[in-house]
């Protein structure tokens, strides 16, 4: 999935938290209103119950009592919805005043089970939804005795118009949160891409990094904020770490590119001089021989190069498994140890006890022909070259290829597995190899978790030390 | 003509000489390493020394200092696999004439060799023209009075390096060093040998002799010291 901008990120958050607030605060007023209304409603029916009964307990004449009582109900207001309806009852059914007549919400208030009816001597406050046949009304229903008489005063009002102010509060209150939301929205989006600016810059300041200007990193992006720092100096140690192996490919790229023009210059130089004038067939096939030579050479680097591309790319050993080292370095001693004999040089191994490393095979087999090889070429014509295999240190095989060669000079050790480096700095071919193997060797050793070393003395000649781990039963 | 090779790369140094030796009529000594070549360089009297850089023992840029350290004026062109900007101008810089770098083209690399010899006996044409006689040190033909004139190998060498140094008295001695490299078999009278051959084809029909022979000296051909 597509990650999602920071800044929609925000506005989401923002917008939602927005909602919340306004959501929680509308409620509150929502109610508040609501009830505030109804509460003026039933304040007023209270004081009007209160009167009624006041009047009732004054000993009057019907026909006064009754203007009185109408007096109080206002009920010659025309307002149908502000009209109070009034019921006042004695014992039995006995009506005393009622205005509007006969009204059907009292009879059915009046017609409730006993248990539902207030007790004697309260007043209760009933609620009829607006869902009724009858409409939504505020009713107060009072009882009380006079002497053995139970008096009722029924005072109601309908609540009709508290909903829809109510109501109208609502989609009020919809319209204002709505446009707050967006609001808080759109601020958002511009808040937060003002804050990411320092963003955009520094991604235009990369964009103009080219491999040239890669190792000035103090122009790499500038000042930026304390929250951009981390990620700043984690770029430009990046930026470091890759101009470094870029210059370390270019020098690779310039010493590939001599030590091909050698075998070429060479080459070119014996064809031509063939060409210079007309030659006898052995002349020819001397030099076609010659130019062989130049090209099984180039080959050679060539072969080597792609060995080292082809260990560079995959950090994976292909199919570890265990290889028995004692059999390895046996079988590599016998088939050095004939081509060296005719030189007369010797390869020497001494059987020891089975040892395992976890490996690739085929890798492990390039590495020590490559030490073979060059302990041959190195070391005196007639020299020995010893491989043995012992334990230890710790849980680690240790195999040692020593020849009785010329001392490198100490200053030079540490560079010898580096790719196309060459004690000699003429790089002269005359000891063969390409400078290559032992960069070879050392990626390999590197990638078995191993470690490679090599000492040189004029007295005891040259030792390539190679330390693996040793292969554990799983 | 006498040229020194330095360069390690033996196979190299052999087509050079070949070539120098075929189509330049050159004599050629090859050193293989810097320690050699600084030597050979010192003690014999070259026409050009052709130098690689890097060499086992001591680096061609050391050589080059060490002969312009000692007042050699042979000319020194370096021939080497380094081509970039900055080691050209440190080779020239050095000391040396030219630089060529490898791999190069065998034709460019003897016409250059050509030229700088020309320069070291400070003659700008690639002709030569001596009396009656012209030589074309490029071409290596020889023609007197309009007439080509066949020469033979040896016969050419000296003609070439007597008429570039014309008017001189060039002693048998210098003949000697600047036309026979260091395995060359030489005989007590080699150089007398030649003079008269040289003397019959060229001198052929004429009333006064082109080849002065300078008493005790040496030999001299053209105007000069009677």
């Amino acid at each position: 999935m597509k990650p999602v901008s920071i800044r929609l990120q925000l506005s989401l958050m923002m917008s939602l938290l927005t909602l919340i607030i306004i959501a929680v605060l509308s409620t509150a007023a929502y109610i508040e209103f609501k009830e505030s209304l109804l509460r003026n409603i039933d304040t007023t029916l209270r004081a009007m119950a209160q009167g009624i009964r006041a009047e009732l307990d004054e000993e009057d004449t019907g026909e006064r009592r009754e203007t009185e009582l109408r007096a109080i109900t206002g009920s010659d207001t025309p307002d149908r919805h502000g009209r109070y309806r009034v019921w006042v009852e004695g014992r039995d059914e006995d009506l005393f005043f009622s205005d509007p007549p006969d009204e059907p919400l009292m009879q059915q208030l009046l017609r409730l089970p006993p248990e539902e009816q207030p007790e004697v001597g309260s007043l209760s406050l009933f609620n009829v939804a607006s869902g009724t046949r009858l409409g939504a009304f505020r009713v107060i229903w009072m009882r009380y005795r006079i002497g053995l008489e139970v008096m009722n005063i029924l005072v109601a009002r309908s609540s009709a118009h508290v909903y829809h102010e109510v109501g109208e509060f609502l989609r009020l209150l919809l319209v204002l949160g709505g446009s707050a939301t967006l609001l808080a929205v759109l601020l958002v989006r511009t808040i937060v891409s003002w804050g990411l600016r320092p963003v955009a810059t520094a991604g235009r300041r990369l964009e103009q990094i080219t491999h040239r200007s890669l190792g000035d990193e103090a122009k790499v992006m500038g000042e930026v904020p304390a929250e951009l720092r981390p990620f700043k100096s984690a770029l430009e140690r990046m930026l470091l770490r890759l101009n470094k192996t870029l210059q370390q490919q270019e020098q690779l790229t310039a010493d590939v590119a001599h030590e091909l023009r050698t075998p070429l210059a060479i080459m070119k130089s014996t064809l031509q001089a063939l060409r210079m004038q007309p030659r006898k067939a052995a002349e020819y096939e001397e030099g076609v021989d010659d130019a062989l030579l130049d090209v099984g050479r180039m080959e050679q680097l060539v072969g080597q190069l792609l060995t080292l591309a082809r260990l560079d790319a995959a950090d994976e050993l292909p199919d570890p498994a265990e290889v028995r080292l004692d059999v390895l370095l046996k079988s590599l001693a016998e088939a050095f140890g004939d081509p060296a004999a005719r030189q007369g040089a010797t390869v020497t191994w001494t059987d020891g006890p089975a040892r395992s490393v976890q490996g690739n095979e085929t890798e492990l087999r390039q590495l020590f022909s490559n030490l073979i090889d060059n302990a041959l070429r190195h070391g005196p014509r007639t020299g020995r070259v010893r491989v043995t295999l012992d334990d230890g240190p710790g849980p680690q095989v240790t195999v040692c290829v020593h020849d009785e060669g010329g001392a490198i000079p100490p200053e030079k050790l540490p560079y010898v597995f580096d790719r196309l480096y060459r004690v000699d700095s003429s790089r002269s071919q005359t000891a063969g190899g390409t400078g290559l193997g032992l960069a070879i060797a050392r990626r390999i050793v590197l990638r078995h978790h191993g470690t490679i070393a090599i000492t040189s003395d004029p007295q005891a000649g040259t030792s390539v030390t190679v330390q693996l781990p040793r292969y554990e039963r799983a | 003509m006498r040229v020194l090779i330095v360069e390690d790369e033996a196979r190299l140094a052999r087509n050079i000489a070949k070539a120098l030796r075929e189509t330049t009529l050159y004599a050629v000594d090859i050193a293989t390493d810097g320690e050699d070549g600084l030597h050979q360089g010192l003690s014999n009297s070259y026409d050009l020394i052709v130098l690689d850089l890097m060499l086992p023992k001591i680096d061609g840029l050391e050589i080059l200092r060490g002969l312009r350290g000692e007042g050699r004026r042979v000319p020194v062109l370096i021939l080497t696999a380094r081509d970039t900007t900055q080691d050209i101008i440190r080779g020239l810089d050095a000391g040396s004439d030219d630089y060529l770098t490898k791999p190069f083209d065998m034709g460019e690399f003897l016409a250059r060799c050509k030229a700088l010899v020309r320069r070291t006996y400070d003659r700008p044409s690639p002709v030569v023209h001596v009396g009656e006689l012209s030589i074309d040190t490029a071409g290596r033909i020889v023609t007197l009075r309009g007439q080509r004139i066949e020469l033979r190998a040896m016969e050419y060498r000296l003609l070439e390096y007597l008429a570039l140094r014309a008017g001189q008295v060039v002693s048998r001695t210098e003949i000697l060093e600047h036309l026979y490299d260091f395995n060359a078999e030489t005989f007590s009278n080699v150089v007398e040998v030649h003079i008269s051959a040289l003397r019959r084809k060229l001198e052929a029909g004429s009333p006064y002799a082109l080849i002065r022979t300078v008493r005790g000296q040496g030999y001299v051909i053209g105007e000069g010291p009677a």
